[in-house]
């Protein structure tokens, strides 16, 4: 097939920097080329803002809800209807890896304000990203820094900033910090605090705003990782950004995240990247542009491990979710009932906004079990299955393009082209083929043979989304 | 109607109805619409949640804050509401609810019993793609805004096509997915021309008279005008929804002045609330000494005028409609 | 203990929400309850009387019944150190046994890790509804989560046969053994044929199921019914788990709040009489508990979000009776104008944990809480 291989690439660019596309953008994006490609989804700012005004107008409650599904529901529309899919994309990386949680919260919209700000430096510098998280009343309310008082410190935040947001327990089977360093970390945070905000009743929510307390700050000498001073939070910040460890850190995250399931963060310290050249490359560039993660980004998505990568990695129920429904057209603009999709992530143990802790969602093989694999089975297989979707309207008129009469063998590799592409072994096309095997001719011609011809293909769809492969991206 | 001739009048806030809640609790939650009805009854229009199904209704109550009853809820069935938009009063008294999602208009006597349903998706004469605004003129017609055909539509209050105009643009009476409409007491028409940040006067034949606004948030400028109301001396007040805020313009469009939202303390049934001190929430607003983020407006969406030329702005994110009145020294 | 050797069996019952304590055990002989309650309050003469202080509500009256029988225990005061109204982060609390911290893991993972720690039966653990609760949640423990019995299984939106059967088929192909696909596609493969097999075996329940108990066409009342299906087919299920919910009644509590106890009681009531059919009531204990209970004082329709609740242990294997203190309503005693709690939650699993199902508490509750004698 002619363009096979570029559609192909280009798709996995897009299940993994973005959440899919629809058969069309990927010809779309086919034809500027992968490497343009990267530099679009690099610079999302030169695509136009998603349209909140349409989805606020129709569904008020995206902007001004009072109860947490709210957003959650929101953020899943923008996920499938952006037109910035990285910009997005690097929001839910960051939700994963400053994994914060509603559940502690029970302040409506601070998840969201907190979204927004991921969403604002998606792409930007490490030190400001930390810094700016490190001020997030959601952040500093979930990890108790609000109880880090000068004379009185908390070490919540203080230790979860080295061990989860930046350095990492350990590299190399080495310790990067010490527990003294934990101690001068926080008292380094007291007085990053929130300011008292009123509740709830009679007129909704509200959120916090970020106070810095000069007077519950500990002004005093600090000694953090070599170096002393009186350091405060932004202080911390510049040294945290300088060592080995968060260039490793931050390259094994977006690595784990873009490229290739690692083991859970926590064993870091002790498993070696299984890519070490990778995260060498990722390194080197993270030190060269002063910790610019677009500029780490360009590297791995134009690396050849990244390429190579192809549905290596278990979707996350939000890629699943997401990449389905750009698949099948749906909720591409604002409609009813969207908690149906955002609450199938949460069936499917990704209860978006409320990681389960601050580690935030164990990913890879470990989001599926039985109970899971029932979920996103039947998810996918219920869409590509309805033949009023229009994307899975416009897949069928594309195969019955092929003639008014074809053979198993055709359909079978044309529509897996139009589903994913995906790539199945030879065992799973045999399988596959087991399904069409009662039909000797497959014909579309009349109008009678097209509503057969509509049947047997959702039916394969069905079943092509239930495979073990398209639980991968 | 003569020029304003007396001095420039004041704009004052008065009172707060409504708080957070959910019927038959005493409130409102995402109300995005009123009616006043003639006897000065208002309903209030609630479009909140679609994941639980009692949100979305109608508040019957009256100015004084007295609650009357409620009914509709979220749905495709008859007399649910699934994208509700606007609602207006006929002068018998029935109540009408545009429904932007089942293309229909919903018609219910005073108390709240469905009369009918009508509305055809299509771009015909009659048809219409996504109703919006709505009201009633002198002669009890109903305009309708026919948000994606751009254009508004006038009926008969049975639901008989009258006429038409406006068309997709951003030039001079063109549209571009209007939304609220209202009249002024000469009948001329004002629409809400959402997406060209601008309001539309139309003569009562749907000529084109005037254009007020323009992209922005500066003074006069517009985001995402929603709402439009014209008082008895020709003051036009609009909901400047996407910048949370009111503004104000003379007869010739000139701005005027702008309200933020000014809700002090608690209207009549957040005191009742507030007196079990929910979820011990008195302990955290003792602490809090800025309380400009309660008073100003969160997403206001429509603004009517009462037969008192009192401006009633329905704050739809803060769940209340805040009330205010014009002063002259 | 039980004295036959049928397998201990618990079914926990969440009541979503946050159940109005002092609606359901009602201290109807406190006038501070009437000062507090005035809109919301149960009269006097409605109480269903247990003692001369609290009575339960008029629509729980199947559970008063079963109460009168002494197959129910309720544990007044139940709640953890520390307060929290986030329905969230107080169900949390209840589902990992972590009032101080966030944890991932759920105490009734850790049952049935303990009853089945190879995981050779995967439906040792059965929820019914969608999504898994936390409480059951725990890395490498197996559980079903059946929204709806008759229709569990994968590829249920192909509901016309043969086509469903061939789909089944051509599934379990793309699951089977492969060699060269990497140990994740081997694992996926081993879940998607687990799943199958959960499903087949789940779907055998029903055909075996016979009774002459009628159960309500409420959705408690359904998964309770599915859950007598699942148990007396005797597939080895041993912990199950459902929710009711709706119990956060801010508003409109009048009619609310007894509506859904009728429901409760009503289904409880069927559940029970239904293990009795099956001569199976002796190896059953149901566990039904809230988030939170609700504020002391009334809002005008309903109640906020409160502290300090109630469980109900209920089965044969119970002792029946009131265990632990009704808090006081003296304002004085009041934490923030809600009740203090004064029987810790953990305490409660303990004793069903090693009294019941004959485990180590410690390591379930993750210490040692003082327990109680209901079983």
């Amino acid at each position: 097939m002619t363009g096979y291989s570029e559609i192909s690439s280009i798709a996995h660019l897009l299940r993994r920097a973005g959440f899919g596309a629809s058969r069309e953008d990927l010809e779309h994006y086919s034809d500027m080329g992968y490497e343009a490609t990267v530099e679009e989804l690099l610079n999302p700012e030169l695509q136009p803002d998603y349209e909140d005004d349409l989805a606020y107008r129709y569904v008020p409650y995206y902007r001004m809800g009072t109860g947490i599904p709210s957003y959650q529901c929101y953020w899943m529309y923008r996920m499938i209807s952006t037109r910035r899919p990285l910009e997005e994309k690097m929001t839910l990386f960051w939700h994963h890896v400053f994994a914060t949680s509603h559940s502690k919260l029970n302040r409506n919209p601070q998840m969201n304000k907190q979204l927004k700000l991921l969403r604002s430096f998606a792409m930007g510098n490490f030190r400001t990203i930390l810094i700016e998280i490190s001020k997030d009343p959601a952040m500093i309310y979930w990890l108790d820094n609000c109880e880090n008082h000068n004379g009185a410190p908390n070490e919540n935040y203080g230790r979860e900033l080295l061990e989860l947001f930046s350095m990492g327990v350990g590299m190399d089977q080495e310790f990067n910090y010490s527990e003294d360093d934990v101690k001068e970390c926080a008292r380094a945070f007291t007085g990053w605090t929130m300011a008292p905000q009123l509740p709830r009743y009679p007129y909704g929510d509200y959120c916090w705003d970020f106070e810095y307390r000069t007077d519950d700050h500990d002004h005093g000498e600090k000694s953090f990782l070599g170096e002393t001073g009186r350091f405060n939070g932004d202080d911390i910040v510049d040294i945290i950004v300088r060592q080995p460890a968060t260039a490793r850190f931050l390259s094994r995250h977006l690595y784990n995240f873009f490229v290739s399931d690692e083991p859970q963060v926590p064993s870091w310290q002790t498993t070696e990247p299984q890519d070490p050249e990778a995260i060498k490359a990722l390194e080197e560039e993270y030190f060269r542009s002063n910790g610019d993660v677009r500029s780490m980004l360009r590297i791995l998505f134009n690396s050849d491990f990244f390429k190579n990568a192809s549905y290596k990695k278990v979707k996350s129920p939000a890629e699943l979710i997401a990449g389905v429904m750009r698949l099948v057209d749906d909720y591409t603009t604002p409609k009813p009932n969207s908690h149906e999709i955002a609450f199938a992530a949460a069936y499917m143990g990704q209860d978006l906004l409320n990681p389960p802790t601050v580690e935030g969602w164990h990913t890879g093989k470990e989001w599926i079990d039985s109970g899971a694999l029932v979920e996103r089975v039947n998810f996918a297989a219920d869409r590509v299955g309805d033949i009023n979707m229009p994307g899975v309207r416009r897949i069928v008129s594309r195969l019955a393009a092929y003639g008014p009469v074809m053979d198993a063998d055709t359909l079978l590799d044309h529509s897996l082209e139009l589903a994913g592409p995906v790539e199945v072994s030879s065992d799973r096309r045999t399988e596959l083929m087991t399904y069409l095997e009662k039909y000797k001719e497959i014909k579309c011609g009349t109008s009678e043979e097209m509503k057969n011809f509509e049947s047997i293909v959702t039916g394969l769809l069905r079943l092509i989304v239930a495979s073990r492969e398209f639980q991968f991206a | 109607m003569t020029l304003l001739a007396k001095a420039s009048p004041s704009f004052k806030y008065s009172y707060t109805i409504g708080n957070q809640a959910v019927p038959p609790a005493h409130g409102f939650s995402g109300p995005v619409s009123v009616a006043v009805a003639n006897d000065g009854l208002l309903y209030v229009l609630c479009s909140y949640y679609e994941y639980v199904p009692a949100w979305k209704f109608v508040v019957k109550c009256n100015m004084d804050e007295d609650y009357i009853k409620h009914f509709g809820s979220y749905g495709e069935g008859s007399g649910q509401f699934t994208w509700p938009n606007s609602i207006a009063v006929d002068s018998t008294g029935n109540v009408y609810v545009t429904d932007e999602w089942l293309n229909r208009i919903s018609v219910f006597d005073g108390d709240g019993n469905l009369e009918k349903t009508f509305g055809t998706v299509g771009s015909k004469d009659g048809e219409w793609d996504r109703p919006s605004g709505i009201v009633f003129d002198s002669e009890d017609n109903m305009l309708v805004v026919d948000s994606l055909n751009h254009r508004i539509q006038k009926f008969s209050r049975n639901g008989e096509f009258i006429s038409k105009f406006g068309e997709f643009g951003s030039g001079k009476g063109q549209l571009n997915t209007p939304w609220g409409i209202n009249l002024d007491n000469d009948g001329n028409i004002y629409v809400a021309d959402w997406r060209n940040d601008r309001i539309q006067k139309f003569s009562p034949d749907g000529s084109p008279i005037l254009q007020i606004g323009s992209s922005g948030s500066g003074h006069g400028e517009l985001t995402r005008p929603s709402g439009v109301a014209v008082d008895s001396e020709g003051y036009v007040y609009v909901t400047d929804w996407g910048n949370d805020r009111v503004q104000v313009y003379d007869q010739v469009g000139s701005y005027v002045e702008q309200f933020n939202g000014d809700c002090h303390g608690y209207s009549k049934w957040a005191e009742a609330r507030m007196a079990s001190d929910p979820e011990g929430m008195s302990a955290e607003r003792a602490v809090v000494t800025d309380f400009t983020i309660e008073r100003v407006f969160f997403q206001p969406t429509t603004v009517r005028i009462d037969n008192e030329d009192r401006i009633l702005v329905v704050d739809t994110g803060r769940h209340r409609i805040q009330i205010y009145e014009k002063q002259y020294n | 203990m039980t004295s036959t050797k049928k397998d201990p069996i618990l079914v926990v019952i969440q009541l979503t929400g946050g159940n109005d304590y002092l609606n359901t055990l009602i201290p109807y002989g406190d006038p501070l309850y009437y000062d507090n309650r005035v809109n919301v309050g149960i009269p006097q003469e409605e109480v269903l009387p247990i003692n001369d202080y609290v009575g339960l509500h008029p629509a729980a009256s199947a559970i008063k019944s079963l109460y009168d029988d002494g197959k129910v225990a309720i544990i007044n005061g139940v709640g953890y150190p520390t307060p929290n109204r986030s329905h969230f982060r107080s169900m949390d609390i209840w589902h990992t046994c972590e009032p101080d911290k966030v944890g991932n893991e759920g105490w009734l993972g850790r049952v049935i890790r303990d009853i089945d720690p190879k995981s050779e039966n995967v439906l040792t653990g059965v929820n019914f509804g969608r999504g898994l609760p936390r409480a059951l949640a725990l890395s490498g423990v197996p559980v079903a989560s059946v929204a709806v019995l008759e229709t569990y299984g994968v590829l249920t939106g192909i509901t016309g046969e043969p086509e469903r059967s061939e789909a089944l088929d051509v599934f379990s192909r793309m699951y089977a053994p492969t060699i060269g696909g990497g140990p994740v596609m081997d694992y996926l493969g081993q879940t998607g044929l687990d799943a199958l097999k959960g499903a087949d075996i789940l779907k055998t329940a029903p055909d075996k199921y016979e009774s002459t108990v009628e159960y309500a066409e409420t959705s408690i009342s359904k998964n309770l019914q599915g859950i007598a299906k699942v148990l007396t087919a005797d597939l080895g299920t041993r912990i199950f788990y459902t929710q009711h919910g709706g119990y956060d009644t801010h508003a409109n509590q009048g009619p609310a709040h007894p509506k859904l106890w009728s429901e409760l009681s009503q289904g409880i009531s069927d559940f029970y009489a239904d293990l009795r059919e099956h001569d199976t009531a002796d190896n059953v204990l149901m566990f039904v508990f809230t988030e939170f209970g609700r504020r002391v004082k009334d809002n005008g329709s309903g109640t906020d979000h409160g502290s300090g609740g109630m469980a109900l242990a209920i089965g044969d294997p119970v002792k029946g009776g009131l265990y632990s203190e009704y808090p006081s309503l003296k304002s004085e005693d009041l934490l923030e104008g809600d009740l203090h709690f004064n029987f810790d939650y953990r305490g409660v699993y303990g004793t069903m944990v090693e009294k019941w199902l004959g485990l180590d508490a410690q390591s379930v509750v993750g210490g040692n809480f003082e327990q109680l004698g209901f079983v």
